[in-house]
């Protein structure tokens, strides 16, 4: 439980309040790259952390991430007209660079060739930097932090693919999920199987065919690695062992050794979630994987058209629980229990690092030196929940199919060889 | 007119508020229960008085209505499992009864067997129970009245229907519309021509309603709320419209009709802004005929607005629905302008008023509808015209009142047979 006033220090990322500094302070992913590339004029609105922006890709290649609204009469640039250098307002041509310099104004210029009025009609400009198939943006103080060459954003060998999805609720009710190994066997194995009886007519049997025994959470340097036992396991079994991470502030990284997902909560503003699911699968070892041309995106959608939410894949069913939870879920009424010792322990980590940041120093998981991120590699279950072989066939971990699935199965295949070649990596 | 801070008083229905304390203290319909049992998930999304609820028949047959909330981590239990003795939430598997009571803490219960923590996680819950195909709930103070039986609610000779409609504004200028004779006249007569005529055709409405003038009007309490009379041009006080009237069951109910078919409408607020109104038709059969089995009470909801988006204006009910969201969210009553016509709201509006008085005096409950006894509850039977606007005959054929068209409309035909065929002649009961 919290009080209602560390709920909305919590939850509230808009510019100035404590929570949008310290998320300032991380590198977020704001669009696919292919989305961006496939309009040919080259823009995308975007909001993050309750800012309007425009992104855009100039006829050089260079990113630009810039307040949305012309800095004149406030037109909005995701209307704009992408030149060689920069962005031209469609409404009376000022044209700014990706640092947000006026580099043109026409008619200004010709009244005051002195150009002195340029000086006072700069705008807001962000980085923005490409990785693996998304743009990310860093919004903070300079000078700005490399951007995290996590393990499934720079390896070989694998195919990804990216799902967007735009949830109705704030993010930190979608990144508590994630501290949160019970609901794994309510929402996602009980729940499941009930919905399929449900769906395909049948009388359900409510069948518990998990249980969790124990549950655990370190912080590592990174944030905080969960480990379950559920029945039929042990100890010595990779849930507990190895664990997997979420990595401080907003970040989800889940899977095995076939596949994981890479899930980024990135507040869109308080009440919506910019939710992108990044999923590698990686080929066998020695075996290659084939060449994505780039790397696909979609978006989920999370009702069916009887107007409820989907609850059928994994990934909706999160979305679902998040979203009923309410625009910003009510932690002053909530009950915390056993389940919830890593929810707390997340909570107080957000706490001490909002303290932290008043020393000045870089908050926890930022990277500065480029010798120690050329591959960040969390722990990671090899084998998870036992599963030792991938499944026969692609299934979307959420609405909708990935335009690359036959490579997706193509690379799954690769494990599926003689049983001796397989490897715990 | 009513100042703003009387308007407040009368309108808003919020936990706390004098009008929510008043209105939960009476059963009001939240769904019907064939909508309920169609959904094979067996859950309901429920607003009731501002409240979030979840509505749920568990499997053994129990109907359960809570918080829509999860007490542990506010998932909906509307996503909710329902199981042989409650519904479990899908998060974490939480399972509540219909009591409120967590009934299974699965991990809490795994790291402490001795379960202290359940008593602690008890969630809000609120009665539910059936009658005549609809689901009634109670948020009120216990001990809980009986759930009124009013008369179309348990007759045995007769068919029913149930439209729904939602109503995106306050319930007290729909209830108030029932105690407007005058409005028959302009909105469903004059107006309702006009619509017809301009509409090129002249289609039949559910009954015919004589194009005369309101020479009186009366408005008499009663002991379940108020009785409504008129004299029509051409009409007496000896006439049923005048001698008999029909009644506003108090707080929120309307009971129109006549020897043939009566609708009982309740206006119920789903918060300050919304209502969710409820229309069960009723048809009865003509003396010595027995009814056709319905197998469950067919329930429909209403379209309020046409395919361009305008409100539909070309049957009864819709005419209504039309004037009372028009009037907006919550009509500003602090400028408007009470006449003759109005003599039956202004009496409603204090009838509003001294109830909650009564209720925040004596011993916390309203006297008026509060029904303890079961012998008197057997069956309540206010008056209702037999014969309204003089029409002695049955109508020939089913006509909707509203939007829509009853599932059941050959088995309402069949009732309307029985008074057609060899009765022509039609008896006053």
């Amino acid at each position: 439980m919290l009080s209602v006033d560390e709920n909305e220090l919590l939850t509230k990322t808009g510019s100035g309040t404590p929570m949008g500094e310290l998320m300032r302070r991380y590198w977020q992913p704001i669009a696919a790259t292919a989305e961006l590339d496939e309009s040919p004029f080259r823009t995308r609105e975007v909001t993050v952390m309750g800012e309007e922006l425009v992104l855009y890709r100039d006829r050089s290649g260079q990113l630009g991430l810039l307040d949305r609204y012309c800095t004149h009469r406030r037109a909005s640039l995701a209307y704009g007209i992408v030149e060689d250098d920069g962005v031209r307002c469609q409404y009376h041509g000022w044209k700014f660079d990706e640092q947000g310099v006026v580099i043109d104004q026409p008619f200004e210029d010709t009244t005051h060739p002195d150009q002195r009025f340029r000086g006072k009609c700069d705008i807001r400009a962000y980085r923005a930097q490409e990785l693996g198939g998304l743009v990310f943006a860093y919004m903070g103080p300079e000078p700005a932090p490399e951007l995290p060459n996590w393990g499934p954003l720079v390896w070989d060998n694998c195919v990804h693919d990216i799902a967007i999805s735009i949830l109705p609720c704030n993010w930190l009710q979608c990144q508590e999920n994630s501290l949160d190994p019970v609901h794994n066997e309510w929402l996602h194995r009980y729940y499941t199987r009930y919905v399929d009886q449900i769906f395909s007519g049948k009388e359900p049997d409510y069948y518990r065919g998990m249980e969790h025994e124990k549950i655990g959470f370190d912080t590592f340097e990174y944030g905080i690695i969960k480990r379950r036992v559920t029945k039929g396991y042990t100890e010595q079994d990779d849930d507990w062992k190895e664990g997997h991470p979420i990595l401080f502030p907003n970040i989800l990284l889940v899977g095995s050794q076939f596949s994981c997902t890479l899930q980024f909560r990135v507040p869109l503003n308080d009440t919506t979630c910019y939710h992108v699911s990044y999923y590698t699968w990686r080929a066998a070892p020695g075996k290659p994987a084939p060449v994505q041309e780039n790397v696909p995106y979609r978006y989920t959608q999370l009702k069916g058209p009887d107007g409820k939410y989907i609850v059928d894949l994994t990934f909706n069913q999160d979305y679902m629980a998040w979203i009923t939870q309410g625009p910003i879920a009510k932690r002053d009424v909530e009950k915390l229990g056993e389940s919830d010792r890593g929810i707390i322990m997340f909570r107080k980590m957000l706490r001490d690092q909002l303290d932290f940041l008043e020393t000045g120093k870089d908050p926890m998981c930022t990277f500065r030196d480029p010798a120690q991120n050329v591959c960040i590699e969390p722990p990671l279950e090899h084998i998870k929940f036992g599963q030792k072989t991938p499944p026969p066939v692609y299934r979307p971990g959420e609405a909708g199919y990935s335009r690359d699935a036959k490579l997706i199965e193509e690379v799954m295949a690769t494990w599926r060889l003689p049983q001796k070649e397989l490897v715990t990596a | 007119m009513l100042s703003i801070a009387d308007n407040e008083l009368l309108s808003r229905v919020g936990a706390g508020t004098p009008m929510g304390d008043l209105m939960r203290r009476y059963w009001h319909p939240i769904a019907a229960a064939a909508e309920l049992d169609e959904n094979p998930f067996r859950t309901k999304e429920v607003k009731l008085l501002g409240e979030e609820l979840v509505l749920y028949r568990d499997r053994s047959g129990q109907l359960g209505l809570l918080d829509r909330y999860c007490t542990h981590r506010r998932a909906s239990l509307a996503y909710g499992i329902v199981e042989n003795d409650g519904v479990r939430c899908q998060y974490h598997g939480w399972k509540f009864d219909e009591q409120g009571e967590v009934i299974d803490q699965p991990f809490e219960d795994t790291v402490h067997p001795d379960q202290r923590f359940r008593a602690k996680c008890a969630i809000q819950a609120y009665k539910a129970e059936e009658r005549a195909g609809l689901v009634f709930a109670y948020m009120g103070p216990e001990p809980a009245p009986l759930l009124p039986n009013w008369a179309p609610l348990v007759w045995d000779n007769a068919v029913r229907d149930i439209a729904i409609a939602e109503l995106p504004c306050n319930w007290l200028q729909c209830q108030e519309n029932s105690l407007d004779p005058v409005h028959v006249e302009w909105l469903h007569s004059y107006f309702g021509d006009y619509v017809r005529s301009m509409q090129g055709g002249v289609p039949p409405a559910e009954t015919p309603i004589p194009a005369r003038k309101h020479q009186k009007i009366a408005f008499d309490e009663f002991e379940y709320g108020i009785i409504k009379r008129r004299v029509l041009e051409g009409f007496t006080e000896q006439d049923d419209d005048w001698a008999v009237g029909h009644p506003i069951l108090f707080p929120h109910i309307l009971m129109v009709g006549n020897q043939f078919a009566v609708t009982m409408q309740w206006r119920v607020p789903v918060d300050d802004e919304h209502t969710y109104h409820v229309s069960l038709y009723s048809w009865k059969t003509a003396p010595g005929y027995e009814p056709p089995v319905q197998e469950t009470v067919p329930y429909r909801h209403v379209d309020l607005q046409d395919a361009q988006g305008r409100f539909r204006v070309d049957l009864v009910f819709n005419q209504d629905y039309m004037a009372w969201i028009t009037q907006g969210s919550i009509a500003k009553r602090d400028v408007e302008k009470l006449g003759e016509s109005d003599r039956g709201v202004i009496l409603f509006r204090k009838m509003l008023k001294d109830q909650v008085e009564l209720m925040q005096e004596k011993g916390g409950w309203p006297t008026v509808n509060i029904f303890r006894d079961p012998i008197k509850n057997a069956i309540l039977e206010p008056p209702v015209e037999p014969i309204k606007f003089g029409n002695r005959h049955a109508p020939l054929r089913y006509v909707p009142g509203e939007a829509g068209y009853s599932r059941d409309a050959d088995k309402i035909q069949e009732v309307l047979n029985t008074w057609n065929n060899q009765n022509r002649e039609a008896v006053r009961a």
